[in-house]
């Protein structure tokens, strides 16, 4: 008998993480909540990036968090606050214009995203009062791919991929 | 181990591992920061669509009494003058106005104010005599918006708002 349970309980472990029946686990109000709090983070991935704010970049990732861009794969806070460090400043005008976003809440401390963004990437910072930079069209639209995790610190991203799509014809 | 102890073991740590719940935060806090981050949110979308279909009323009753609206050249203050500005431009020729918000970022500093930097794609032309659809080329503007938003009686408004031209169609 005992047997049995074990068996059964050793199945479901197995089955669960593979089931539609996980969805069930995650209510509608906790979906919600996931999904908000994920937004947020592509959001401040966005905001952050183009205002070169290392370290509120670095933190909406997991201590081991991982970022890959063109430039290759940037491992842990460190690694990811040093990616922002590295470029010139005053920033150069760019931004992550986030579009398209989906979240698929995977149980109540996983989530993952897809979303859309069109780049913009100027060649001299742009403050309040200077003249915008002219452009022909977008720089480039790109998608991420996204995991999410819940912390004892919040939710963070534990891995973002990003993949260029569309280059544009960008600066004028 | 007995048979029935392992069982209550393992239903114990099923129920953890299951339940997720082993960095949950306080409830009442995330309600209160996502009904915020939702209520700043809609401002921004109400922002783009009043402004696009040049509804002046709808427009200038998403600030506050005395919200400030900062224009290039000059800040307007306080709803008469903002719907002022919007009735006004309304009479211009028939123009194609969408004004795309992409990326919101909403910080939540107490339970009656939160700011927030928007970004938007703007595409604008005027309307031929053949109507719409309106060729263009590019984007016309794009353009980074600082807001801070106060509840009041009437729910959340924008307080002050100013936004910088990042980019430009050259033509």
């Amino acid at each position: 008998m005992v047997r049995y349970l074990l068996l059964a309980l050793a199945g479901a472990f197995i089955y669960l993480p593979m089931s539609p029946v996980i969805y069930a686990l995650v209510d509608e109000e906790t979906a919600t909540s996931i999904t908000i709090a994920c937004e947020r983070l592509l959001a401040d991935y966005a905001i952050f990036r183009d205002h070169l704010d290392a370290e509120g970049f670095a933190n909406i990732f997991t201590e081991d968090g991982e970022l890959i861009l063109g430039s290759g794969s940037h491992i842990g806070r460190e690694a990811i606050r040093q990616n922002i460090l590295s470029r010139p400043t005053p920033a150069i005008a760019h931004m992550i214009l986030m579009t398209t976003i989906k979240v698929t809440p995977v149980d109540e401390s996983n989530a993952n995203g897809v979303s859309y963004a069109f780049v913009l990437n100027g060649d001299r910072p742009v403050t309040k009062g200077d003249a915008p930079i002219q452009m022909n069209g977008i720089t480039s639209a790109v998608e991420y791919h996204t995991k999410f995790v819940l912390t004892k610190d919040g939710w963070k991203i534990s891995r973002l991929e990003l993949k260029s799509i569309f280059r544009g014809p960008g600066i004028a | 181990m007995k048979g029935n102890q392992r069982i209550f073991y393992l239903i114990v740590i099923a129920t953890i591992i299951v339940s997720g719940k082993l960095f949950a935060a306080d409830p009442t806090e995330i309600a209160r920061v996502n009904a915020i981050v939702i209520a700043c949110e809609r401002l921004e979308h109400d922002y783009a669509i009043y402004r696009d279909r040049g509804d002046a009323e709808a427009f200038a009753n998403i600030f506050t009494e005395d919200g400030e609206w900062g224009r290039p050249t000059t800040i307007l203050k306080g709803r008469n003058a903002i719907r002022d500005y919007v009735a006004a431009s309304a009479d211009h020729p028939p123009e194609a106005h969408m004004q795309f918000t992409t990326t919101v970022q909403i910080t939540p500093v107490d339970e009656t104010t939160a700011t927030g930097i928007s970004y938007a794609i703007v595409l604008e032309a005027p309307i031929a005599e053949d109507g719409l659809p309106v060729t263009i080329s590019a984007f016309q503007v794009a353009s980074e918006s600082r807001s801070l938003y106060k509840l009041t009686d009437d729910g959340w408004k924008i307080a002050t708002r100013e936004y910088t031209t990042m980019f430009v169609d050259p033509e």
